[in-house]
């Protein structure tokens, strides 16, 4: 099960440039739970981990990883987030711009757990 | 159906038809490309952009042709609204108060156009979440993504 959410700014509140440019500002969060394929030591140990985050999640806790971003998104305002769940139930991932952290980061705080 | 109310609603469904289009385009190559169907090749993007704004550009094209073929007809029924009408904006002066405000009700397809345009992410988003609610379910996790955001799940 996933839930994906693509958020993007139009030309009325950024400027046609980026678009011109071939760089819309979009940004992609990935909510994945009981996602089997992803195994986080590995990512870790292949991963250059910026900044760790942790973040209240129902009655867990969620881990955030702020990365290096991996080959093809070199650019400097490009931000890759990885999280994992204490129990190892949840995932997600924010791969987008750095203004766009602050909904993703709101969007894990704001979860509940159903009982 | 008094006449400029009849090609209101066909400018109206022309508009709302080429954002249908544009909207399903790009919604379907979202899907296919984030539901792997096929390994898209290194020239999937070019070949996206180009038949979009070819499609665009051919719509575009046929409305244009499609007003040229209508011409001397929309003249010929423009003339005989204007005739029709003269009297009764040298009697009645709330008929003229009322066309000058069917006029104006004119530009709101454009204007929703020129809006869907200027906020083209943010339509795609808030219609993604008429279709699918705005508080997703993940096994025991509930999420409220932006409303803003174009959501896909499973």
């Amino acid at each position: 099960m996933y839930l994906s959410a693509l958020i993007g700014r139009g030309i009325a509140r950024v400027g046609p440039l980026p678009y011109w440019r071939k760089e819309p500002p979009f940004s992609s969060l990935f909510f994945y739970a009981n996602h089997d394929e992803l195994k986080y030591d590995q990512f870790l140990t292949r991963n250059k981990v910026l900044l760790e985050r942790t973040l209240p999640f129902g009655d867990e806790m969620l881990t955030c990883w702020r990365v290096f971003p991996t080959a093809g998104h070199m650019e400097f305002s490009f931000v890759e987030i990885r999280c994992l769940a204490s129990k190892n139930d949840f995932t997600a991932s924010f791969y987008g711009l750095d203004e766009d952290t602050a909904v993703f980061h709101e969007v894990l705080e704001n979860a509940t757990e159903m009982k | 159906m008094p006449l400029s109310l009849k090609r209101a609603l066909q400018v109206s469904a022309a508009i709302a038809g080429w954002i249908l289009f544009d909207f399903g385009f790009l919604s379907l190559t979202l899907v296919v490309e984030s539901a792997g169907l096929f390994n898209p090749s290194e020239y999937f993007d070019t070949i996206v952009a180009i038949t979009f704004l070819g499609s665009n550009i051919l719509i575009a094209g046929f409305l244009i042709y499609f007003r040229y073929r209508r011409r001397d007809l929309w003249i010929k029924e423009e003339a005989e609204r204007w005739l029709a009408n003269r009297p009764e904006k040298l009697t009645g002066p709330a008929r003229g108060w009322s066309r000058e405000a069917r006029c104006r009700l004119l530009w709101i397809p454009s204007v929703v156009a020129l809006l869907v345009f200027l906020f083209l992410p943010e339509t795609m988003g808030i219609v993604s979440h008429l279709f699918s609610g705005q508080t997703f379910k993940l096994q025991t996790q509930s999420l409220r993504p932006p409303l803003t955001s174009f959501i896909s799940s499973r």
